[in-house]
């Protein structure tokens, strides 16, 4: 065995992407991210295998193993599952040992959840069933728009002229897109109202775990990568946004974390 | 646990009998279809049906029906009859399982063990804002009078007394319009009769509820909570008050013989909102997975009868019916569930919000947060409909109920 038994995994299968985090003594050796798809066992298989090669290290070199997310208890070889409130916690408490407040923008949730100094989940709210204020809204937004979806924030800060998208709902909203493109409105106008609107359902979220005044917001999930959604985010609740620089494993760097613990 | 030995049995034998007055409840009910020997009523739960009871009318609650149709899994059925009539999706759903087995029943349709068909109805909107509003639909397809009983809010500062008094004065009235429609005098020995037996029910139903106190519980709420049913249903009945001494006998051997409902109880848990009856296995499974125990719940309050009186009966209900925990105020509810947590010793809140039932959702967050401010207690909001399985996720609330176990280990390291 290589690692000195250190070396543990993470993998969080969330609903539209499968992430898995390899952390030895010196921090995070590897990682990898691949879609879920259907077969949630195959894909942990790939993420887990591609970051053992990246890392050059074997099955047997882990000493535990933390599954978190949706797809967490359909892994075999995980030793023991963790919500990914906890482990989403425990992986910003790492990067960001201050932190008492975070938002995890996910392709299919969203959540708010605020910690103690230590990294203790104290509080936590999510999005309601809805996908509105999610990954999947601005993926489905941005297909209507025609816009690459990694460009969708870049196009929402051109927006010259303010107008609302009165549905929150992903469904109605999708046609409401159609009908402003059919009235000639700028997708620039459009895709900053989108923005807008998920950054309402954010914001109540916030709230709803009721936050220390100052505390500044900790941004992970996909979708903290853009850059519209953090200016807004600043911008509506007066804090000050931090993003790590992959944002996206995050959860799965927890889970890691938590498995040293379990082993 | 600690140390001492427990042995756990979950059945109660109490089953058993409660089983047998629901179904001479209902079958009784039942043969009224054919002998129209006293008039039915359909009321709503927290209503002076006591006048009812003492006027011999049947009572039947379609609240109560609605929970047994989504425990059985029929009530999405139902919904869908109310949908295919026009009534919007996300009305109350017990309001649309109630007005959708009717208009089944009135069309000929095949309805899952249908109430027997009402005379009369009486509404209270001491419970629910939309309950009135719900009665009148009945009222106008089954085409039968019926009476409102208006309940104020009590807010901070209000004069209970005046509140009180207004009940009384529309109870009064509510005699004087049965008089003229049974055409019968109201007979008040009999009111102070079945006054007598509800007080006897109430006092019982009321130590049932407070064995729950005992560390660690000999029933969980998933065991007790059926046991509301005959405090509401039947509490003028003798027979009601010595269902509840036998169990509370049985409740207390329990604790004297160590035994409990459920092994390894890590953790007493409080729910807040009305059970979700069409989950209630995939929640107790998941709790009982996770250590948590539930142990009780201000639902509870709906059933507790606490204040009838066999000397002054008419105050005695007006009393019960005028001062609902349900039409308190915000601030009341949660200091009351703050006392809770203390008096039953929880550890952890679980706060219900139901999607087809907004007016027993909108005070949740408040409770929690104030509790949890409190006590430091922690607390998780779940998601779901009482008798609308649609609306119900499995998995998503299984993830926030590890989480609030998960924060109750880290809470303890």
């Amino acid at each position: 065995m290589r690692g000195d038994g250190m070396i543990t995994a993470g993998i969080d299968v969330g609903s539209t992407t499968t992430k898995a985090v390899l952390l030895g003594k010196d921090g995070i050796y590897s990682y990898s991210v691949q879609a879920t798809g259907i077969d949630i066992p195959e894909a942990t298989e790939q993420v887990l295998g591609e970051s053992l090669a990246q890392a050059n290290l074997s099955f047997e070199d882990i000493a535990g193993i933390v599954s978190t997310g949706y797809g967490r208890i359909s892994i075999p070889f995980s030793s023991q599952t963790i919500t990914e409130i906890t482990c989403n916690a425990a992986g910003v408490h790492h990067l960001f040992p201050n932190a008492t407040l975070v938002v995890d923008i996910g392709g299919q949730d969203s959540k708010a959840i605020k910690m103690d100094k230590k990294g203790r989940v104290r509080q936590f709210a999510m999005n309601d069933k809805c996908a509105a204020g999610t990954g999947k809204f601005l993926e489905v937004a941005a297909q209507t728009l025609r816009v690459d979806v990694e460009e969708l924030g870049k196009t929402s800060l051109e927006s010259k002229n303010k107008i609302t998208i009165s549905n929150t709902c992903t469904v109605f909203a999708q046609s409401e897109i159609v009908s402003l493109i059919a009235r000639k409105t700028e997708k620039e106008d459009i895709a900053a109202a989108l923005h807008e609107s998920i950054g309402s359902r954010i914001y109540g979220l916030i709230n709803s775990v009721y936050p220390e005044p100052k505390a500044e917001i900790v941004l992970t999930g996909g979708v903290a990568r853009n850059i519209a959604i953090v200016k807004l985010l600043e911008r509506m609740t007066g804090r000050m946004v931090m993003v790590p620089e992959n944002p996206q494993i995050v959860t799965a760097l927890g889970a890691a974390i938590l498995a040293r613990k379990v082993n | 646990m600690g140390e001492i030995e427990w042995k756990v049995s979950p059945r109660l034998d109490s089953q058993k009998r409660l089983g047998k007055l629901i179904n001479q409840h209902y079958n009784g009910a039942r043969e009224l279809e054919e002998t129209r020997a006293q008039p039915v009523a359909w009321v709503s739960t927290m209503s002076p049906s006591e006048i009812l009871w003492a006027m011999d009318f049947c009572v039947q609650y379609p609240e109560a029906y609605a929970a047994t149709c989504g425990a059985r899994h029929v009530a999405h059925a139902h919904c869908e009859i109310t949908e295919m009539h026009g009534y919007e999706r996300h009305l109350c759903t017990y309001c649309r399982n109630s007005l959708g087995s009717t208009l089944g029943v009135l069309e000929g349709q095949d309805i899952f063990e249908p109430l027997a068909r009402p005379d009369f109805l009486l509404v209270t909107n001491n419970t629910c804002i939309l309950i009135t509003k719900w009665f009148e639909h009945l009222s106008y397809y089954w085409k039968i009078p019926m009476v409102s009983i208006d309940c104020p809010v009590l807010l901070s500062g209000v004069d209970e007394r005046e509140i009180i008094d207004h009940v009384k004065d529309q109870c009064l009235d509510l005699i004087k319009l049965l008089e003229g429609f049974t055409g019968k005098k109201f007979d008040y020995d009999r009111f102070k009769e079945v006054a007598g037996n509800a007080k006897r029910s109430g006092d019982n139903y009321r130590e049932m509820i407070n064995t729950s106190k005992n560390v660690p519980v000999p029933a969980t709420f998933f065991d007790i909570m059926g046991h509301n049913f005959p405090n509401l249903v039947l509490r003028h009945k003798p027979e009601t008050a010595e269902h509840y001494e036998l169990m509370n006998a049985e409740l207390k051997q329990r604790i004297a013989d160590r035994i409990v409902s459920m092994p390894d109880i890590k953790y007493r848990l409080y729910w807040d909102g009305i059970p979700y009856w069409v989950a209630i296995r995939e929640l107790s499974e998941k709790l009982q997975s996770l250590g948590m125990c539930l142990v009780i719940s201000s639902y509870f309050e709906l059933f507790a009868f606490d204040r009838n009186d066999p000397f002054d009966p008419l105050e005695g209900v007006a009393a019960n019916t005028a001062l609902s925990y349900f039409s308190r105020s915000v601030d009341y509810k949660a200091k009351f569930t703050e006392q809770m947590f203390k008096d039953f010793k929880l550890d952890a809140g679980i706060f219900a919000y139901t999607i087809g039932c907004k007016s027993g959702s909108i005070g949740m967050h408040y409770i929690s947060d104030y509790v949890n401010k409190k006590l430091g207690a922690p607390m998780t909001i779940i998601e779901g409909d009482l008798v609308d399985e649609t609306f119900y996720n499995v998995e998503r609330n299984n993830m926030k109920l590890q989480a609030l176990a998960e924060m109750l280990e880290a809470k303890n390291k």
